[in-house]
């Protein structure tokens, strides 16, 4: 009925061909068995009528576009943009966007989704048949705004403004007692706003530009904290645990930037930005612990927390092209953060040293370089690129990284059908450790991030269309790490990345597309299991001993399909297939030189040979009819399977025991998302 | 109405669109743009007048895959920002036409680009956890992963690049400490979430005293 009242209706306005637009009616019919929320993970598929409106009016003088999607499902989107050419534009957009991550989780709290947990007797019933269920999932819901006034040109002014809500439960855990103890997971409430303003004011033409531009964000959350009765507290029956939730917050930014066209083909640009966010919380003063008594008090020399972090930017560049044959950059960018937030000094007669506080976490990075394309004979283009950069941290362990990054990337255009394109780019980085006074495990670690490395990237690519309805593209990219300086922790890291696509016609009657994608990440780990020997130099012994974890993910997918235009231009059939899969695997390695492993192990039967492995396979049929050129009907099937599995999950139990390190009240949380789907639809669509 | 030839120079492409549109804020810093340095030029993704949304020759991310292949197979992985279910579009993220940092991000960190939609993480957190503060690039993939969140390698592993120390962060967990090992051997520190099914709070806390610093609170 939408369809044909619009059509009557768009027919009257596009007469003069300045309304245009198109409105479609999908209806499903689905079958969904094993996981509906991975299915549906960021989709709302299922039986219904599916309506999308969009519309379009322009002329001399005005402009509007109107789109509806998915009207009164979870993804609903509307957008509504329009003006006056030249003068102003306005923009008002709502849309919803669900992240489905398990349904029909479990749990023997009662309030699953509020932020008080409880349940009635101690210790809680792990007969999983009698707790209640739940779903994990969030929602986003935004309305946002805006204005971009033209009318005063060279001068402008944009204003833009936007209110998200986001709703839901998602999973997180809290160790029953620490250390030591059990796994306790929770649904958390999820109960979030933010609300943000940009505004940009300027002046623009050519050879200036100048603007500042301010944001404010505000972050709010109506669930400050998760109460929860903790079941491993069996001294404490009646004690409620807390576990913080994000706290609210706000966030204001303010920036100059400018730029300035110069002689020889030469532009200065820069930007130069300040901003501030800002927290507070309520600080508690005693924590559940399963002692006589149920709580530890700690003492605070100040209750509320008041956490401001201030950040500096810079970033200057400089383009010219000063000759024909050449291209160049000089850059600079500086980002500073600065942690003014409350050290808070804490009393805890528990822990030793008994007093403490929160550290203070602050970054200054610093990076210049420059860039040099050389256009070449037979139509060789030559990009070189040479950067250096530091970061330096608030942080006695690693100070400072300094980084040397150069590459070359030769681009060949010889030849109307082919484009080929090799690179390579080199990073060396230098890193600063300083050992702890007195050694400790501390002493061997290196973090990746912040250790030392030396990093090689080969990429080469080529496109090749050696005729006219044939387009071929096939790209490489190997990247390898190490990091010479590391003891402990990440060794290495290799990734290979292949990609072939190509696209062909043949004749009028049918078209052929393929793709293939490869990916490979190998990491290498060298690690140390100890109580007090922590030289990983020392001989092993059953409890102080080095291990070793190679870790290989190898992904690759396809897609194969055609377009058969069995009447040319009326009636078309898609047939396509994809197939995605996954495998990973972790090779661990005792290294304990002559003493047995533990009891039952051997080298090979530690090893994980499937993490998140997963395998997507996808099937479409569909048949498009195109009655006239305003309207068309399509009729389709889509079968989809997804089969995942994991050594972390599978066997899963939901309480493989009450005490102890093996301890958990699970709740199913990222459980079993395997499933397999038929869809079968039917479009109509009007154009006008 | 301009036909442009295959071998043309991408500059000269260009600068027939920068003619008229070279005073829109929207390209004042084209000249920055890793698309220029690349030969690019406007017609790869505009048409001239085409009627479709800013005259783009395909919707995103289907457009932006067209080149950036490795990205195809990430924006296809098990773990993903909602881009491929349209949800999302790259240029919430890049701005296309140039900007002054890496990867042509739309804010002047990695961080504060992934605030604004996760302003939840933004704190200012009590206890922090310095390479949350630093960059969330060191633990997740932004177009996506085989691992949930989507992290760059699964926990315990992750967390024990960094962390190996005595009691459990240094200690091998293997095939034994799942939940197919033995009640002796399984481990609450391998199976399901591994280290995340107490350290919650690892993007930061404002818990009390060690609870709090260790992020379970």
């Amino acid at each position: 009925m939408l369809i044909f009242s619009m059509a009557s209706f768009s027919a009257a306005l596009a007469e003069d061909d300045k309304l245009s637009g198109e409105v479609s009616a999908t209806g499903t019919l689905t079958s969904v068995g094993g996981s509906k929320a991975k299915f549906n993970e960021y989709r709302d598929v299922r039986d219904g009528v599916y309506g999308d409106v969009k519309l379009k009016y322009e002329d001399e003088k005005y402009h509007m576009d109107l789109s509806a999607q998915d009207m009164g499902y979870d993804t609903q989107r509307y957008s509504i943009r329009g003006g006056v050419w030249g003068d102003f534009k306005v923009d008002l957009n709502y849309d919803e966007l669900p992240h489905n991550i398990t349904y029909d989780a479990k749990t023997f709290y009662s309030g699953a989704g509020s932020s008080n947990l409880t349940y009635p007797t101690q210790p809680p019933s792990t007969n999983t048949n009698s707790w209640s269920t739940f779903d994990y999932s969030t929602k986003r819901k935004n309305l946002s705004g805006g204005f971009q006034l033209d009318k005063l040109k060279p001068f402008f002014f944009d204003v833009s403004a936007s209110s998200e809500q986001k709703t839901g439960t998602y999973p997180i855990g809290a160790a029953g007692t620490t250390p030591g103890g059990i796994d306790i997971e929770l649904p958390a409430p999820v109960d979030y706003r933010t609300d943000t303003v940009n505004m940009a004011a300027g002046y623009i033409r050519n050879p200036l530009r100048v603007s500042l531009g301010h944001m404010y964000s505000s972050f709010s959350n109506n669930n400050l904290n998760l109460n929860f009765r903790n079941p491993a507290t069996a001294n404490t029956s009646s004690a409620t645990d807390t576990f913080t939730l994000p706290p609210d917050n706000y966030d204001y930014k303010v920036n100059l930037i400018g730029s300035l066209r110069l002689p020889m083909n030469s532009k200065l640009d820069m930007k130069v930005a300040m901003g501030s966010s800002k927290s507070d919380a309520n600080l508690l003063t005693s924590y559940v612990a399963d002692v006589p008594g149920g709580l530890t008090n700690i003492a605070l020399n100040k209750s509320t927390f008041n956490g401001q972090v201030d950040t500096r930017n810079l970033a200057m560049s400089l383009t010219s092209k000063p000759l024909a044959f050449l291209d160049g950059r000089l850059f600079i960018k500086y980002d500073e953060r600065e942690n003014k937030s409350d050290q808070i000094a804490i009393t805890d007669a528990t822990q030793s040293p008994a007093t403490f506080t929160n550290t203070l976490f602050d970054y200054r990075k610093v990076k210049y370089g420059a860039e040099l394309g050389f256009r070449l004979p037979a139509k060789f283009y030559l990009n070189t690129n040479y950067s250096y950069g530091t970061i330096s941290r608030l942080r006695d362990d690693i100070p400072e990284n300094r980084d040397n990054t150069y590459g070359a990337e030769l681009k060949w255009t010889g030849l109307d059908f082919m484009a080929a394109r090799v690179g390579y780019e080199r990073l060396d980085r230098k890193a600063d450790f300083e050992a702890p006074a007195v050694p400790s495990i501390e002493t061997y670690i290196r973090r990746f991030e912040a250790a030392a490395k030396y990093q090689d990237t080969y990429k080469a690519s080529l496109d090749f269309f050696p005729i006219e309805n044939l387009n071929f593209s096939l790209s490489y990219r190997y990247k390898e790490t190490n990091y010479p300086d590391t003891i402990l922790g990440l060794t290495g890291e290799k990734h290979d990345e292949f990609a072939i696509d190509a696209d062909y016609l043949i004749g009028e009657w049918v078209r052929l597309f393929a793709f293939f994608d490869y990916e490979r990440i190998r990491q290498e780990q060298f690690q140390r299991q100890t109580t007090t020997a922590f030289d990983p130099s020392l001989p092993p012994s059953t409890t102080n001993f080095n291990w070793t974890a190679n870790q290989k993910d190898e992904t690759y997918s396809y897609t194969v399909g055609t377009d058969i235009f069995i009447i040319k231009d009326k009636l078309t059939l898609r047939l396509q297939h994809s197939y995605l899969e996954s495998n990973g695997s972790v090779d661990y390695t005792y290294l304990l030189g002559g003493n047995p492993l533990p009891l039952g192990r051997t080298q090979d039967n530690i090893d994980l040979s499937n993490l998140d492995d997963y395998k997507l396979r996808y099937y479409l049929v569909k048949l498009t009819y195109n009655i006239n050129k305003a309207s068309s009907v399509a009729v389709g099937y889509a079968y989809e399977k997804y089969i995942y599995s994991d050594a972390q999950y599978d066997g899963y139990q939901y309480v493989p025991a009450t005490t102890g390190t093996n301890g958990a009240y699970l709740t199913g949380a990222y459980n079993d998302p395997s499933y397999e789907s038929h869809i079968v639809f039917l479009t109509v669509s009007y154009r006008f | 109405m301009f036909a442009f030839v295959r071998q043309a120079d991408a500059d000269q492409k260009s600068a027939r669109c920068l003619a008229c549109h070279q005073d829109s804020r929207a390209i004042s810093f084209w000249n920055m743009s890793r698309h220029k340095v690349n030969g690019i030029s406007c017609d790869k993704c505009h048409t001239v007048h085409s009627g479709t949304s800013k005259n783009l020759r395909a919707k995103e991310p289907a457009l932006c895959i067209t080149c950036h292949l490795s990205i195809r197979a990430q924006l296809s992985k098990q773990s993903h920002h909602p881009l491929k279910e349209g949800l999302m579009k790259c240029t919430q993220c890049h701005a296309q036409h140039g900007e002054f940092g890496s990867k042509m991000i739309k804010a002047d960190s990695v961080n504060e680009l992934c605030f604004k939609c996760h302003a939840e993480k933004r704190g200012p957190f009590m206890w922090e956890h310095p390479p949350v503060e630093e960059n969330c690039l060191t633990c997740h993939v932004p177009h996506g992963s085989n691992h949930t969140k989507p992290l760059t390698s699964r926990p315990p592993l992750l967390c024990q690049k960094c962390h190996d120390a005595p009691q459990h962060p240094g200690n091998i967990y293997t095939n034994f400490e799942t939940f197919r090992g033995t009640a002796a051997s399984s481990k609450n520190r391998m199976f399901a979430r591994a280290c995340l099914n107490c350290h919650s709070n690892i993007h930061g806390s404002m818990g009390p005293s060690t609870r709090g610093k260790h992020f379970v609170r």
